[in-house]
């Protein structure tokens, strides 16, 4: 299942040089190839504004999927990801690190329902972004960027795996976790504090 | 896992050979939707699923349509497109990253990523269709709308997969339209679906202790519906081993829209 990238990625690398040489004043800086940025997901967030993941880029970040009807695994995560950013004890107004977490239901998860969630669990807005995207098309394709499986069943339930995935200032991935239990994993908690040196 | 898989693509045959060809067009077939008795039931048991209105290409898409579509958008040229919207086998067989050679222009496109076929899709104002309606869509004969419960219509589309492959997938548009107008549902190439991530299935229920059950927010993995449709199920399960980078020798992909007339 090992399979080597390394040859192609220099080869794409020099075709994004190349274009990069072609077209200089385009919006995007030079991401490499193995960027998750090189997907484009235009997102609204829970105070309604518009933007896409990309602009993430600069600095970590941690991404998960979920969404917000959700009573099993869904608040084990949230717990998760706020115990994650706590144990990091980051200096107050000191913000190198986002967590970005993307609707999986964009039909039902608007803007204000996710600021309540935001609100009802406490998360630190200078640091946690909910999000949703605009349709089923663009959730499927972050999901398929994230390794994320979904599927949605009747009654609103939607089946997922659960992965955060920490990506590097560039949006390469460094490191995943699958765990689900309230308390980070510590090797994935090392590779975070790691990420933020 | 990768070698098991493409084992099993090579495994694909080229559809039967009936007369003449018909040059691939875009062309768009209604179908009606209703319920549909899915192998993957919609509430994971035996619910049916409710599918709306939809409009599916009635023909896979080519290698002469890829070739225009990376020519007009250059950015998912061979070369050009980054390792995560496409690996290192997307379009290994051009000759060039704007040139399949000497592939057939009237052969279906294979060895495109799940990104690559849905911008494709994308750029003619449509999706990739969702399994339930490629599902749909591949129920039918030629005269019937569903035709899954005749064993031996069945058995003729297991003979398709079972009949060894030869190199490269045979040309679009051989075999007969089937009941909605769509041709090469069955014997030619497996196909992308968009939600094919959603195919995650657990055959064996007693496989789901706390802690399985606990991978699945909302609960675990659906079970299979109806095991009678061998030929569906090894398509549910080779989706479910791929990821949206990844691609496949005999692996094409068509597009659907919503029917919102």
């Amino acid at each position: 299942m090992q399979i080597n990238f390394k040859p192609v990625l220099r080869l794409a690398a020099a075709g994004l040089f190349a274009l990069m040489a072609l077209a200089p004043s385009a919006a995007q800086p030079t991401l490499p190839a193995t960027s998750l940025y090189q997907l484009s997901v235009p997102l609204t967030d829970s105070l309604g504004r518009r933007f896409d993941w990309r602009q993430l880029a600069g600095r970590p970040a941690l991404v998960t999927m979920f969404y917000g009807d959700c009573n099993t695994a869904c608040p084990i995560i949230i717990e998760n990801l706020r115990r994650t950013v706590a144990q990091l004890k980051l200096k107050p107004g000191h913000h190198p690190l986002a967590v970005l977490m993307v609707s999986l239901d964009p039909l039902h998860d608007s803007p204000p329902a996710l600021a309540d969630l935001a609100t009802r669990h406490q998360l630190d807005p200078a640091i946690f972004r909910l999000a949703v995207a605009v349709d089923e098309t663009h959730t499927r394709a972050m999901a398929a960027a994230l390794q994320v499986k979904y599927r949605s069943m009747e009654g609103g339930v939607i089946n997922h795996t659960t992965r955060v995935s920490l990506l590097d200032a560039g949006g390469s991935v460094i490191a995943s976790s699958t765990q689900l239990a309230p308390d980070p994993e510590p090797a994935f908690l090392a590779q975070i504090r790691q990420a933020l040196k | 896992m990768r070698m098991h898989l493409f084992a099993a693509l090579a495994l694909l045959a080229a559809g039967a050979a009936a007369a003449a060809s018909a040059p691939a067009r875009i062309d768009y077939r209604a179908l009606p939707g209703g319920l549909l008795r899915s192998v993957l039931p919609a509430d994971g048991k035996q619910a049916p699923a409710l599918l709306a209105p939809f409009l599916m290409r009635a023909n896979l898409v080519s290698n002469g349509e890829f070739r225009a579509f990376v020519a007009s958008h250059p950015q998912w040229r061979r070369g050009q497109v980054p390792a995560v919207l496409a690996g290192p086998g997307y379009l290994l067989a051009w000759r060039a990253p704007g040139d399949p050679g000497q592939l057939d222009p009237n052969a279906p496109v294979t060895r495109v990523s799940w990104h690559a076929a849905s911008a494709f899709c994308a750029s003619e104002g449509a999706r990739l269709p969702r399994w339930h309606e490629w599902e749909y869509g591949a129920a039918a004969d030629p005269d019937r709308a569903d035709a899954r419960d005749d064993p031996k219509w069945l058995s003729a589309i297991l003979n398709w997969y079972a009949r060894p492959a030869s190199g490269v997938p045979g040309r679009i548009g051989r075999a007969r339209a089937n009941f909605h107008g769509l041709q090469d549902m069955h014997g030619l190439v497996w196909e992308w679906v968009e939600d094919y991530s959603a195919l995650f299935v657990n055959a064996d229920s007693r496989a789901q202790g706390t802690a399985k059950q606990l991978d699945y927010c909302g609960g675990a993995a659906v079970s299979l519906g109806d095991r009678r449709n061998y030929a569906i199920l090894m398509r549910v399960a080779l989706l479910a081993a791929m990821e949206g980078a990844q691609d496949g020798a005999f692996l094409g992909f068509r597009c659907a829209r919503d029917d919102t007339r």
